[in-house]
């Protein structure tokens, strides 16, 4: 069998040309589609996000007599050499995009064999990327695995080794720090923070001051926290009214913004304003109104939208970007001194991955020519029969036992070979089972 | 240590299996654990604390048993019967909670009320004088669950006013060590856990006060128990707890968490001056224990009615 992975990652090339290969579903279906009439028997995968553009693609290796038994024109065969396979997946990646297939094959990656499948584990572990651990990238791996099953270009080969993948990274985030801790800002704050503070944002009210990237990716965050009661709140009401849509949430008008604060038990702020548009005074007056509540408040501005004095009042947790950013790094530094020991249990899974591919394969071979050796026993007792009819039952299976026990002698010593071989050499296990198909006819 | 060495042996042996399973909290959180290997251990650590429990189960219902008469209110009978409450409380919270680290605090309150209870005398029994055994039980389990709900409120409030501070000061890297994170409740969580024990205190507080009182004017000897300290003591800490719940009630800023918290502390504070006047100073309570020490059958009672004479044994 051959494995394949090539692409572009921010390791090899810059973001204008991932930009210009960038796959959107409707093209990775199309691309799939392409690569499938062209090699019916090539399982591929595309994973497009924004960091990597990547296809994994698998081979199995048949003889020519077997490929015409399953009706596949020779001329569609895909080369048996990895090194031209991953050359013709560059080149049509660039045909796809239309662009110069020198400069996609001087800056895109090309993996074959262990290391592809190695490539494979390490990206859907999240330890391959930009952000080491970061919380994306296996779900994406899945989508793009699940939209190739779609598209029917996923055979046994793929299947295998990306449930394998997805196996190891579950791994690798249980029993490492890798992907145990958060490092963005919005998501220290409402994992590290805000659920520190409050047991459950369901009943909660979230205010969201203003709008901007961070908002909108603390909301999401808080939105997976399970939280509900949204109210946005802008200079400009349409710009309100638009984000308040984006989350099922409510806009409500500036002048109401005193309201909105006496409500909320958790506050994003993240205007442009150059002064605070909370004072520690106007803070005061809602304080009373709001029966002393407990109140997260994520002011993400710079400057700072919330007076900072208000941070000091009993029950009033404020934070900046600037503390959550020391945690951020804290928690970046603990996840890449784990990040030898996630590369190790890859490492570790793949190694078992792949034993498990050669046992498979020598387990076919094994099963084969046992059902091969069966047929013929069986026909040659019926010959015993049918010669010896006075035979009692009792010495009927006297003698086909004696013929089990010399068929299992025979087949031990492959059988012991083989998995020996698939262990130590995979190279010698591929030839000892050419070498069984071909004394004994299997296919 | 007082009791008989059989006895010492059972409670060695259920607070042996406390301390293995808060052994195995501290070690789970030292050795970083990942979520899988992380959830044996609990797993393990539930297991031990069930079978402590069991074992002092085993051993409550021996001494009871063995001294022939309910409810067991020896001064260390008392304690780990309260020890016994507390870590009933403790095993459904940390099998509830798995992923915090609970255990850390629940189990060192239960060793330490069994470590004091194992210093305590138990051949001295409260002598049951009044003919109601019913009202006896009442005043005693409900002043054992006061106790049990005032610990837990104190540890709540323990916990919230340290998280608050943590949660302050973002840098103080409490939320951000990775593998040693210590996962306690959120404040939210501690500070209703902290309210309900403090309304159920009350509750408890008044009801024992009450059956106290119907106890002792039941008692025929009449003991005279409005010159205890005991007593007094007991009503001022419902009164201290009635007061705080009120002005809870109508002034909102005592509603805050961080007040909440210091009420539950100031409360623990009083119960255990309160626990020290019954174990160490002379009061009436205690002289009935003298006056019977060692006794199981109590004098004889005269019943002006025939149907007021209980019936024996157990």
């Amino acid at each position: 069998m051959i494995w394949m992975a090539i692409g572009c990652r921010h390791k090899e090339s810059n973001v204008s040309l991932r930009e210009r290969l960038a796959f959107s579903e409707g093209q990775i279906r199309e691309a799939l589609a392409l690569l499938k009439e062209r090699y019916p028997r090539l399982e591929v995968v595309i994973l497009s996000t924004c960091n990597r553009v990547e296809i994994y693609a698998a081979y199995e290796i048949m003889t020519p007599q077997s490929t015409e038994a399953e009706g596949v024109p020779q001329a569609l065969e895909f080369p048996q050499n990895a090194e031209l396979g991953c050359d013709i997946l560059l080149d049509f990646l660039a045909e796809f995009h239309q662009l110069p297939a020198k400069v996609v094959r001087k800056n895109c990656f090309r993996f074959t064999s262990h290391e592809a499948l190695r490539h494979l584990f390490l990206v859907a572990s999240s330890l391959d990327s930009m952000i080491v651990g970061e919380a994306q990238i296996g779900g994406q791996v899945r989508a793009a695995y699940e939209l190739a099953v779609e598209c029917g270009s996923v055979g046994p080969l793929l299947h295998a080794a990306f449930q394998r993948a997805v196996g190891a990274s579950k791994k690798v985030a249980a029993q490492t720090a890798v992907r145990q801790l958060r490092t963005s800002v919005p998501s220290v704050a409402v994992s590290c923070f805000a659920k520190q503070i409050f047991e459950s944002f369901e009943d909660k009210q979230t205010l969201v001051i203003g709008a901007g990237k961070m908002a909108e990716e603390t909301l999401l965050y808080l939105r997976e926290e399970g939280a509900q009661k949204i109210v946005v709140v802008n200079r400009n009401f349409e710009n309100a009214r638009r984000t308040a849509e984006k989350f099922g949430g409510v806009a409500r008008p500036w002048e109401e913004l005193s309201d909105a604060l006496s409500m909320a038990d958790l506050v994003v702020s993240a205007t442009g304003a150059t002064l605070p548009v909370v004072t520690l005074e106007a803070f005061r007056e809602i304080e009373r109104r709001r029966d002393f509540r407990p109140l997260f408040v994520l002011d993400l501005a710079v400057p700072r939208d919330i007076d900072e004095r208000i941070g000091k009042i009993p029950n009033v947790y404020l934070y900046t970007v600037d503390d959550l950013q020391a945690v951020c790094d804290q928690n970046q530094e603990v996840r890449n001194q784990d990040y030898p020991k996630a590369v190790a249990l890859v490492d570790e899974q793949l190694d078992t991955f792949i034993m498990d591919i050669r046992h498979h394969k020598s387990g076919r071979v094994i099963a084969a020519l046992r059902q091969k050796w069966e047929e013929q026993k069986r026909a040659e007792l019926e010959r015993l029969w049918h010669k010896t009819p006075d035979l009692s039952d009792e010495e009927r299976k006297l003698i086909a036992g004696a013929f089990d026990r010399l068929m299992n002698k025979f087949l031990h010593v492959p059988m012991d070979a083989l998995r020996r071989e698939a262990a130590d050499s995979p190279i010698l296990q591929r030839t000892l089972l050419d070498a069984i198909r071909k004394l004994f006819h299997i296919q | 240590m007082g009791g008989r060495p059989m006895e010492n042996v059972g409670i060695v042996c259920f607070a042996s299996c406390y301390a293995i399973a808060l052994a195995l909290e501290v070690f789970r959180l030292r050795a970083g654990l990942s979520q899988s290997g992380g959830a044996f251990w609990r797993t393990i650590e539930i297991g031990v604390v069930g079978l402590g429990l069991y074992a002092h189960s085993a051993y409550i219902y021996y001494r009871a048993v063995s001294v022939e008469r309910l409810p067991l209110s020896s001064p260390q009978d008392w304690l780990l019967v309260a020890a016994w409450t507390l870590c009933a409380i403790a095993l459904a919270f940390v099998s509830t909670y798995r992923e915090k680290n609970l255990g850390l605090v629940l189990l060192p309150p239960v060793l330490g009320v069994i470590i004091l209870a194992s210093f305590l005398p138990n051949d001295k029994i409260y002598a049951m004088a009044s003919p109601s055994r019913m009202w006896g039980a009442l005043h005693g389990g409900s002043m054992l669950l006061a106790a049990v709900a005032t610990l837990f409120g104190f540890l709540a409030g323990g916990l919230y006013l340290r998280q608050a501070r943590c949660l302050k000061n973002p840098r103080c890297g409490a939320f951000a060590h990775g593998k040693s994170w210590i996962k306690m409740p959120s404040l939210e969580w501690l500070y209703n856990v902290g309210r309900i024990a403090t309304k159920f205190t009350a509750t408890m507080l008044g009801l024992g006060v009450l059956s106290g009182f119907v106890l002792n004017q039941m008692n025929p000897q009449n003991l005279g128990l409005w010159s205890d300290w005991t007593v007094w003591g007991t009503i001022l800490l419902f009164l201290w707890f009635v007061i705080s719940l009120t002005i809870g009630f109508f002034w909102r800023r005592a509603q805050g968490g961080d007040l909440v918290a210091y009420r539950t502390i100031a409360s623990f504070v009083a119960l255990c001056v309160l626990f020290g006047i019954v174990i160490f100073s002379e009061h009436r309570h205690r002289q009935t224990w003298d006056a019977h020490e060692g006794e199981k059958n109590l004098p004889e009672v005269e019943y002006s009615d025939e149907a007021q004479r209980p019936g024996g044994g157990l």
